[in-house]
């Protein structure tokens, strides 16, 4: 079977870079054009055939965006696949569209994180013509306890505890500090975990995690009383 | 030679400054002549032993007698002045009929009043130079006030259009700062991100899982908080949407307020940057309501009607006093919103006592 033609499309050298090198890697997917821009990847759609068009969807103010692009592309190409690798959480864009321009069209969540061997099968499969949107585009907010509700579960000792885990002291330390014994401060920091960090992932490092939502927590962005 | 030029140019221009024309006022005329009638009617009769009462019974019949006739001579020249197709035409008409009504009037009141006959040409140009004269008076005051007003509005224009090119030059800051935000420092955060998750594959399995939960973390700041950050300096209404950049607004206040948002009409129809102003509009009137009024119920509602983008935000806060609405309640930006768009707005007390902010724009 012929690998799948990918054009990607970033304006971002340092991901375009990172980004191709990892789908070269991938089996059976040939990045065989990049381009940083509107115009110069409609350029490539002219000369060579693609089968998929991976697009970023801002691309730069001098630059037709993601969407606008795709919607080009396909008057050059007209059976190309195109999928949108974006943050913006925007998953029903392609439900907008009529039902002959919303085949092969895929959203991806642009993440660090990004699970390769998923975004190929994505590649591949918009390439023949599906749609696929990627679950997490739909998550606008955070799944975790809000600022208020996350702070307030904690007692006056726990809130001492997490302050002294934040300097970096160890169970032995902080009991110490706190003139309590180890295992106590190992029930409070379990009982902690449970409020910061209700699910965990595998492989998380509840600690780290929980020192870093608590700090997160404790700021406020006050959106609500700017002015 | 030239002296007859010059001659001949100064007469034009003070043929001009009299023959005007100036603007013909048949009420302010008529009155003016009916009062100066009775006033120094009844004073000549007061003087011959009548009494104030009776000398102003007396004289009442012709003071309203001559202001009607006066009213209709000057009403009719203003007409006749309006109809003439060059200045010049108007010029005559203007002194033509000017001098007619000073000739007719001063027959009438002859004969009214007992006079000559041979007084009559005397009257008429006594008159005729009361009228010019008055109507110079008027129209020379009354050229200064346009000018001024014209020189008014001149600046009020300017300070219109200064205040939407702070407003466009505002917009174009935010959204560049957004699209920073959104474009670059997320890349940026993104790129980082996955050089930091290939380090950790270098790492022992204790630092590997430390080192992930602080990925996820700053994944977390990129996703959301630098999302949230964007949005909130600039809605990007052109990819997601109006009705969805206003529940994003409103679960802003989700702590504080419940906000519900009824749009109820299709913004695919609005051009993006009315959409823009209703989001602005409604911003401030919610921002009002939860720092000013410390509201807790608040409905917006966009619908269209007729020609008209119909803006409303209620709430159950309190009323802003003159001194909240003027020191940053952001009724400038409303203000300057709605003018954009040949609108206006109006904050007041509707039903059960809440506080409604309206605002309209022209849909078109």
């Amino acid at each position: 079977m012929r690998n799948t033609r990918v054009l990607y499309v970033e304006d971002d050298p340092a991901l375009r870079s990172i980004m191709s090198g990892l789908l070269t890697k991938q089996d059976g997917i040939d990045v065989t054009g990049q381009a940083e821009a509107s115009t110069p990847a409609l350029e490539l759609a002219q000369k060579q055939d693609f089968d998929v068009a991976l697009l970023d969807i801002a691309l730069g103010q001098d630059s037709a965006n993601g969407i606008e692009l795709g919607l080009q592309l396909r008057t050059i190409q007209p059976h190309i696949g195109i999928v949108i690798y974006s943050q913006h959480a925007q998953s029903t864009f392609p439900l907008n569209m009529n039902a002959r321009i919303r085949e092969g069209w895929s959203t991806v969540q642009k993440s660090a994180s990004i699970d390769m061997p998923y975004l190929v099968e994505v590649l591949r499969a918009t390439a023949l013509g599906l749609s696929v949107i990627d679950p997490k585009l739909s998550q606008t907010d955070r799944e975790e306890p809000a600022a208020d509700s996350g702070l307030k579960d904690l007692s006056p000792r726990q809130h001492k505890i997490m302050a002294l885990l934040i300097e970096g002291l160890d169970v032995p330390h902080i009991a110490t500090k706190l003139g309590v014994s180890a295992v106590t401060i190992r029930q409070e920091l379990s009982r902690i975990y449970k409020v910061l960090v209700p699910h965990p992932g595998a492989g998380t490092d509840l600690r780290t995690t929980a020192v870093l939502r608590y700090l997160r927590l404790s700021r406020n962005y006050a959106w609500g009383n700017a002015e | 030679m030239r002296g007859v030029m010059l001659n001949k140019t100064a007469f034009a221009r003070i043929f001009d400054f009299v023959a005007g024309p100036w603007p013909i006022h048949p009420i302010g005329f008529a009155i003016i002549a009916g009062f100066l009638n009775q006033f120094s009617g009844v004073r000549l009769a007061v003087s011959h032993g009548q009494s104030t009462a009776e000398a102003w019974i007396h004289f009442l019949p012709s003071s309203i007698a001559m202001a009607a006739i006066l009213w209709a001579g000057f009403a009719l020249t203003s007409v006749l002045i309006k109809r003439a197709p060059t200045r010049r035409q108007k010029q005559a008409t203007y002194l033509g009929i000017n001098f007619l009504i000073s000739g007719i009037f001063a027959v009438l009141f002859g004969i009214y009043d007992g006079r000559p006959v041979m007084d009559a040409p005397l009257n008429t140009l006594r008159m005729y130079l009361v009228i010019l004269t008055v109507s110079t008076i008027f129209g020379i005051s009354e050229n200064r006030i346009r000018r001024q007003a014209t020189r008014a509005e001149d600046a009020l224009a300017e300070v219109d259009r200064q205040r939407s090119l702070l407003l466009q030059a505002d917009e174009g800051t935010r959204r560049e700062v957004a699209d920073f935000l959104h474009d670059r420092v997320q890349a940026g955060l993104v790129v980082a991100n996955m050089q930091l998750g290939n380090i950790s594959e270098k790492l022992s399995d204790q630092h590997k899982a430390e080192l992930k939960s602080v990925i996820e973390e700053l994944e977390e700041i990129r996703r959301f908080d630098v999302r949230d950050a964007s949005r909130l300096l600039s809605p990007d209404i052109a990819v997601v949407g109006l009705e969805r950049c206003l529940t994003e607004l409103s679960a802003r206040y989700r702590d504080s307020m419940n906000i519900a948002v009824s749009v109820t009409l299709d913004p695919r129809t609005i051009d993006t940057r009315r959409q823009l102003a209703i989001y602005r509009i409604i911003e401030q009137g919610i921002l009002n309501a939860a720092v000013h009024g410390h509201a807790t119920q608040c409905q917006v509602q966009v619908l269209r009607s007729g020609e008209l983008l119909e803006i409303t935000v209620q709430n159950n806060g309190r009323v802003l006093s003159g001194t909240a609405i003027s020191s940053g309640s952001g009724t400038a930006v409303i203000d300057a919103w709605t003018s954009q768009f040949s609108g206006s707005w109006s904050l007041t007390m509707g039903q059960e006592n809440h506080v409604l902010l309206r605002a309209s724009l022209l849909s078109s």
